[in-house]
């Protein structure tokens, strides 16, 4: 009897752990949902490509990749790619892929109406944008950091290959305060706002692909928008410190100052989450 | 018979561009044009306008990133319809689809029909969005100064249209290409990222200065273009380029066509 009343005593009895346990189940299954996508890995794959194209250019690295790797230090091949590659371009794919499109594909699969009658429309709302800052946040940042530690153990830190016309460049730039160990400050201040920039594409497709019910098409459109955007504001010198492409990979001498960029980034971060609220909030009023 | 396939092909171009898809990609053109930097140059006609928005990247020796996105941006419209209409045909309709055509094959040719004459009417009307919205901001004229067929500095008239051709061609072979993946994985993700890595990849080669050949051979194969009006500017002359282009196109649906009975359609769970 004791131990049955000892059992009986683990089970939640309250309503409040009961909607805690069910709340914690949704979220497990959420994540689940999430790393078991196939766009989450193709996602990490494609920030890897990114980080990889602008050394494709050269033989030696097909050939000698170590070699390759081993000519100059690892901060040079850090910030090489991070002007040059792809990452800024892919961004938005990488962002959307892993799991931004979770609300499109329920209405499109007839999910919708079970899921909202479970949980009700705001905890669903708040559960796809936490999935969809999960997803975009992990894949940008396990993709960045898989290229990290390869540099870090195939490049070296320190010593005759150290490109010092890189460093004077640093020096004058808006990072020196951040040079230091070798340059890893840079580095995960770097692959931290790529995070901070793939989480506001991540919102702006979990209002698109909302809005339009179609994952694809969402897809394509934040595409769309990330690109026109970048154009659009490049173009103006007002404006030129606010496109994507200068708060997250222009040539460091041209950055202004970093708190400015982290401020301006929150900004967009602000209104990714209201395009996504808004999108959700018209997906419910459709039904 | 044959009147009754015509009308199909039709009905499916018609499936093809709904209301919202056309407003949308019009509505992509004309923002473009607006942003471009040729919008901003004095003596700007419509004509001009059109051939620069439509005819290809901005021609540097080295492409550099911001010109791949614009390239690519402009690209992205005709995306949208095929997007939408695969979406409503690979449902549970597309059984009662292919048992109608007959085969894989047969169902195929009308798709692929059906999508040249999207292609084209769509960017008849990014043409037109484009022409409007220079006309709106004070543009005039349709044709393109230019050296003419006797050597003279002289109005154009061609180049728009030409590029709109071209612009339609490329179009066309990357909605193949988008199309083949996308049948072949049952997934939006992986057409998509079949059709945007290799417009990024042949115009990052193509100014790549240690590939020298490079420019030449994804110019000359339509994936990376620039087609030159006269004799002795950079590109392509006119007649090998669009020659090449058709080639690839024919090309791709002859491999789609090939392929198609064997890729598991309905077998497939729907995504």
């Amino acid at each position: 009897m004791e131990v049955y009343g000892d059992q009986l005593c683990q089970c939640p009895q309250r309503p409040s752990d009961l909607k805690t346990a069910e709340q914690e189940r949704k979220n497990y299954l959420q994540t689940k949902r999430i790393f078991l996508s196939r766009g989450l890995y193709i996602a990490v794959t494609l920030q890897l490509f990114a980080y990889f194209y602008p050394h494709m250019d050269t033989s030696m690295f097909f050939y000698e990749p170590l070699k390759y790797f081993g000519s100059a230090d690892f901060l040079y091949f850090y910030l090489m790619p991070r002007e040059l590659g792809l990452v800024h371009v892919l961004l938005p794919l990488v962002a959307v892929l892993p799991s931004a499109t979770f609300a499109a594909e329920d209405a499109h699969m007839g999910f919708l109406n079970y899921q909202l009658y479970r949980s009700g429309e705001k905890k669903y709302m708040r559960l796809q944008i936490q999935s969809a800052l999960l997803g975009s946040v992990f894949a940008s940042l396990a993709g960045s950091m898989l290229y990290v530690a390869f540099i870090a153990l195939a490049s070296p830190m320190s010593g005759d290959h150290v490109l010092e016309s890189w460093r004077q460049i640093i020096k004058q730039s808006a990072y020196a305060p951040l040079l230091y160990a070798n340059g890893w400050p840079i580095v995960l201040d770097s692959v931290f706002r790529f995070a901070l920039a793939a989480a506001v594409w991540s919102m702006v497709g979990v209002g698109l692909t909302a809005l339009t019910q179609n994952a694809g098409l969402g897809l394509v459109l934040t595409l769309a928008i990330a690109y026109q955007s970048n154009a659009v504001l490049q173009m103006n010198p007002a404006l030129i410190y606010w496109s994507q492409r200068s708060l997250v990979a222009i040539n460091i001498a041209y950055i202004d100052s970093l708190w400015a960029n982290t401020i301006r980034q929150l900004i967009y971060f602000l209104i990714g989450i209201t395009t996504a609220l808004i999108g959700l909030k018209i997906l419910m009023t459709r039904r | 018979m044959a009147k009754q396939k015509l009308k199909m092909i039709v009905f499916y171009t018609r499936a093809f561009l709904p209301l919202h898809i056309c407003a949308l990609a019009m509505a992509m053109a004309g923002i473009r044009a607006l942003a471009s930097p040729q919008f901003n140059m004095p003596g700007t006609t419509l004509g001009s306008l059109v051939a620069e928005t439509l005819g290809g990247h901005e021609w540097n020796m080295f492409i550099n990133i911001d010109a791949v996105t614009d390239w690519l941006l402009a690209l992205l419209p005709p995306l949208t319809g095929l997007i939408v209409y695969m979406r409503s045909v690979m449902g549970k309709t597309l059984m009662f689809s292919l048992y109608r055509h007959g085969s894989k094959a047969k169902w195929m040719t009308s798709l692929q029909a059906s999508m040249l004459l999207y292609t084209l009417l769509l960017t008849v009307l990014m043409g037109l969005a484009i022409t409007f919205t220079g006309f709106f901001t004070g543009m005039r004229g349709l044709h393109v100064f230019g050296l003419d067929q006797s050597g003279f500095y002289n109005r154009i008239w061609w180049p728009p249209l030409f590029s709109m051709f071209t612009y339609a061609m490329q179009s066309f072979m990357l909605l193949e290409i988008y199309l083949f993946f996308y049948l072949l994985s049952g997934e939006v993700s992986i057409g998509l990222i079949a059709f945007v890595l290799p417009v990024i990849f042949a115009m990052l080669r193509g100014s790549n200065d240690e590939l020298s050949g490079s420019i030449e051979w994804f110019i000359n194969w339509g994936m990376s273009k620039r087609y030159s009006f006269s004799s002795g500017e950079y590109g392509v002359p006119v007649k090998y380029g669009i020659l090449r282009q058709v080639l690839v196109n024919l090309g791709l649906l002859g491999l789609t066509h090939t392929l198609i009975p064997y890729l598991p359609l309905t077998e497939r769970k729907e995504p």
